[in-house]
This record gives C-alpha cells, sequence and structure tokens, in this order.
C-alpha cells in the first residue's frame, strides 16, 4: 500500500543530482530519471490505462520537469513537485481527447448505492471489465482521483497535496466520480 | 450479450483500477527521454536572486 514515502525525497545524493540537474546537468538528470520513472509510468497508467499513453505522458512529463526545474526553489520537494507534473500531464492528456471523455451527471441516478458483490469469479472478471470500461468514460479529473486512490492506493491527504486542493474537495471529488462511474456503468451494461 | 449491472462496491471498484500484475516499463522508454532531454533547448541555470 502506498504511503506518504511515496513523495518523500530519497538521499541527500539525490538532493546533489537535483542541484546538478538544475544548472543544465543531463546526466545529473537522467540519473534522476532512472529511479523514478517507474513509479511516474505507474501513476499515468494508473490514470490512462494504456501503455502508449502511459509512454506517452511520461516523456512530456520529464521533459517538462527538464524545462521547468531551474525555477524549482526547494529541491528537497522535487518528488512532490514531480508527481504534480506527472498527474497534470495525464489529465492535460486526457482533456486533448474529449471525445472518449464525457461530463456525467450524478443525479441521473439518485437511487445509485454501493452494494455487496455475491459475483462467481468468471463474473468478477467480467465486472472488473465493465468497471474498466465505464472509468473510461469518466472526465478526467473523476479518472484522476480515482485512478491515484482507488488505483494507486494513495491516501485522500497526499491525493490533496499533489494536487493542490483541501482534503475535503477530495473526498468530495471521489464521491461524485464514484456516483458518476455508477451511472456509466449502467449505461456500458445495458 | 447482455450483462447484468454489477454493484459498484469498493472491492470491485480496486480490483477494476489496481494495476496489472505484470505492468512494465517499456525498455526503450528511458532512452527516450533521455534522448528528447539532450534535443530540448532553454535549460538555463537558475536565477541567482532565487530563494
Amino acid at each position: 500500500m502506498t504511503t506518504n514515502a511515496r513523495i518523500g525525497f530519497g538521499s541527500a545524493g539525490d538532493v546533489t543530482l537535483v542541484e546538478q540537474a538544475r544548472t543544465g546537468d543531463a546526466d545529473a538528470f537522467e540519473r534522476l530519471i532512472q529511479t523514478r520513472l517507474e513509479r511516474a509510468y505507474r501513476t499515468a497508467f494508473a490514470i490512462l490505462r494504456t501503455d502508449w499513453d502511459a509512454r506517452d505522458a511520461c516523456q512530456e512529463a520529464f521533459i517538462a520537469a527538464w524545462r521547468e526545474l531551474p525555477r524549482l526553489r526547494d529541491v528537497a520537494r522535487f518528488d512532490a513537485w514531480l508527481d504534480r507534473i506527472v498527474v497534470n500531464q495525464c489529465r492535460t492528456l486526457l482533456r486533448s481527447r474529449k471525445v472518449r471523455v464525457r461530463e456525467i451527471s450524478i443525479d441521473a441516478h439518485p437511487d445509485a448505492s454501493v452494494e455487496l458483490s455475491g459475483a462467481s469469479p468468471v463474473e468478477a472478471m467480467a465486472d472488473e471489465d465493465l468497471v474498466r470500461q465505464a472509468f473510461g468514460q469518466l472526465s478526467a479529473d473523476q479518472r484522476l482521483v480515482l485512478a491515484l486512490h482507488h488505483g494507486e492506493g494513495r491516501p485522500v491527504a497526499e491525493i490533496a497535496s499533489l494536487l493542490g486542493v483541501p482534503a475535503g474537495t477530495v473526498m468530495w471529488r471521489l464521491y461524485r466520480a464514484r456516483r458518476a462511474l455508477e451511472t456509466v456503468l449502467r449505461e456500458v451494461s445495458a | 450479450m447482455t450483462h447484468r449491472t454489477p454493484p459498484l462496491t469498493m472491492d470491485l471498484l480496486e480490483r477494476a483500477l489496481a494495476e496489472p500484475a505484470t505492468l512494465d516499463v517499456p525498455d526503450d522508454l528511458k532512452a527516450s527521454i533521455a534522448a528528447s532531454i539532450r534535443r530540448t533547448p532553454g535549460h538555463s541555470a537558475p536565477c541567482a536572486c532565487r530563494r
């Protein structure tokens, strides 16, 4: 399970690498990439759900980080800063493909509720596929919070820090996103 | 084929959105990023007046 260590900074060596990279040392930046690419890729995949989209998001995120690194004031916040760039890049990518994303009104099914499931293993796999189909039709912001919290297991407080919003806002967005997912789920399984 | 609508339990949500067990970073992605940053202009030393 994910913990706050995810956004903690590695070592004094990492600080040195960030300082070097900030001055334009591409070798230092490559070493930073080496130890952070897997985490970035996993986050991007959790949000975007395809290999190629995750690749694109990582590529663009690391290039953006390279460009913006001289503006990072607190090098100890490098990991949290990079996390935010990756998530923002995923959001940008989703929004650039609006044709695949719909805003869902959670008021369409006011009786929607979370229930217990008694599905067989085969049904359970089919159910997971349906949820992923429905997830693919949510808005970028809805996908972000669901993927980060339910896919990656990040705590609400961490997501709040990542998105720069209060924890209560994240909880509200999670609630709305789950309700929207229920609505789409009914449509894709009809 | 028509499928019943599954109840959206927390368990189902987390299983559906969990990372695949075999998720691996593509072998060439790091090299691709490294090549990109070496071709990316505009990276300059930070301003001396920063905090």
